[in-house]
């Protein structure tokens, strides 16, 4: 699942800062990967859920089951291995958790928000405008890769296994290099300097909500580690 | 947190070998996932991955170079999946280790193939160390046996890769499409 292009805030999840998403994903994720217990995996899972409601975040029906069959393939793997059904249900729940936390931050969060919220870690400034400019260019980089295979068979042309390098990739590197001179012709022709400070239109503050979001993602996860050690 | 002095013109050039990168992934991965085989995702796409790498560290040549192309491509990933960010920075650390430490850089086609053939099997064992998470105790020392054939199935084919970046290196300087320093 790739980020958004660019959307509107529509919940409370999509209007909070990308790093509180961030931050809080990887808490859950890693708490879920040091507990054992599936009654302490719980909590999160619910937690995880509930944010998905509140974002308004659906995933497709193929998408979904094929994660829940995954799950549900380890669980039973383990289950077979072990012939512990509390072990199964921890392997099972776990990877549930780690996929769960994917869609909240890819399918809220734009690139050009998440660029703006790591403008706060003071990052060089030219990475993040490289960022950007890897996240705009992916369509384009996309269509034309298929406009070089479009063109391949157009001659007629089957891609051999031992030609691969100079039927797909040589044109592919070709334009890479065509646009990155452009890009950067363009830019250094508007005076852009990224080693000159930089400050930016709109940066995404954080505001209460993001610190009641944390506080929430505490409370889930001291309820899990209460569970775990009862 | 300070990467070398590198100009607009190469953060560009290295952000568009990172989308195409992005594109080459996004279609090879969700092809290899449903099978479940530990390290196909990362075998099928080593090849295209460390060949346009390779493109990469050819035209951009100072050290930090394959660290900033992994950190754009880790950054990208951030939102995905924090795992999938440590993953990939893992392997740009351990590629730029070799390239600085081993080679002062990436002058010599050598430099740029063992930075890239290190990168793509650095990020495998940080998955593997993730993996071993949902692993149940009975399987680790079978499993361990399938990542390590894994591991030097990566190596094989990030190899080629990088080889046949070199010829295409080549061939586009000779075009007069790529200009390389001395």
């Amino acid at each position: 699942m790739l980020p958004l292009s660019g959307s509107q805030p529509v919940t409370v999840i999509h209007r909070l800062h990308p790093l509180t998403k961030i931050g809080c994903a990887t808490a859950v994720t890693g708490l879920a990967l040091a507990l054992n217990r599936p009654m302490a995996l719980s909590p999160l899972l619910a937690g995880l859920l509930l944010v998905m409601l509140l974002g308004r975040i659906r995933l497709a029906s193929r998408l979904l089951l094929g994660l829940l069959a995954i799950c549900a393939l380890v669980a039973a793997g383990s289950l077979w291995a072990s012939g512990d059904p509390s072990e199964a249900a921890r392997y099972g729940l776990r990877l549930l958790i780690v996929a769960a936390t994917i869609p909240i931050s890819a399918s809220t969060t734009a690139a050009h928000d998440l660029v703006h919220g790591l403008a706060r870690l003071r990052l060089p400034q030219g990475l993040l405008m490289a960022v950007l400019v890897a996240w705009r260019f992916f369509p384009v980089i996309a269509d034309q890769l298929r406009r070089i295979s479009e063109a391949r068979l157009l001659r007629g042309g089957h891609c051999r296994f031992g030609a691969w390098h100079r039927q797909l990739m040589l044109p592919l590197a070709a334009i890479t290099i065509d646009h990155a001179d452009r890009v950067a012709l363009a830019l250094e022709g508007r005076g852009f300097d990224v080693n000159a400070k930089r400050t930016w239109y709109r940066p995404p503050t954080f505001h209460f909500r993001d610190v009641m979001s944390c506080v929430a993602t505490a409370a889930v996860l001291m309820a899990a580690v209460v569970l775990e050690w009862r | 947190m300070s990467l070398p002095k590198f100009s607009t013109r190469e953060y560009v050039f290295a952000a568009l070998v990172v989308a195409a990168q992005l594109v080459i992934s996004s279609i090879l991965i969700p092809i290899t996932l449903p099978l479940r085989i530990p390290g196909l995702a990362n075998t099928i796409n080593a090849p295209f991955s460390s060949c346009l790498l390779v493109i990469g560290l050819a035209r951009l040549r100072k050290p930090g170079s394959m660290l900033l192309m992994a950190l754009i491509y880790a950054l990208l990933c951030l939102l995905i999946s924090p795992v999938i960010f440590s993953f990939i920075l893992c392997g740009g650390l351990l590629g730029e280790a070799v390239g600085t430490f081993g080679f002062r850089g990436y002058r010599s086609p050598r430099a740029q193939i063992a930075s890239v053939v290190a990168h793509q099997m650095g990020m495998f064992p940080a998955a593997m160390l993730f993996s071993f998470l949902f692993t149940p105790a009975r399987f680790v020392k079978p499993v361990a046996w399938a990542w390590l054939v894994a591991e030097v199935a990566i190596a094989t084919t990030s190899l080629l890769g990088a080889l046949a970046g070199i010829r295409i290196v080549r061939e586009l300087v000779r075009a007069g499409k790529l200009r390389i320093e001395a």
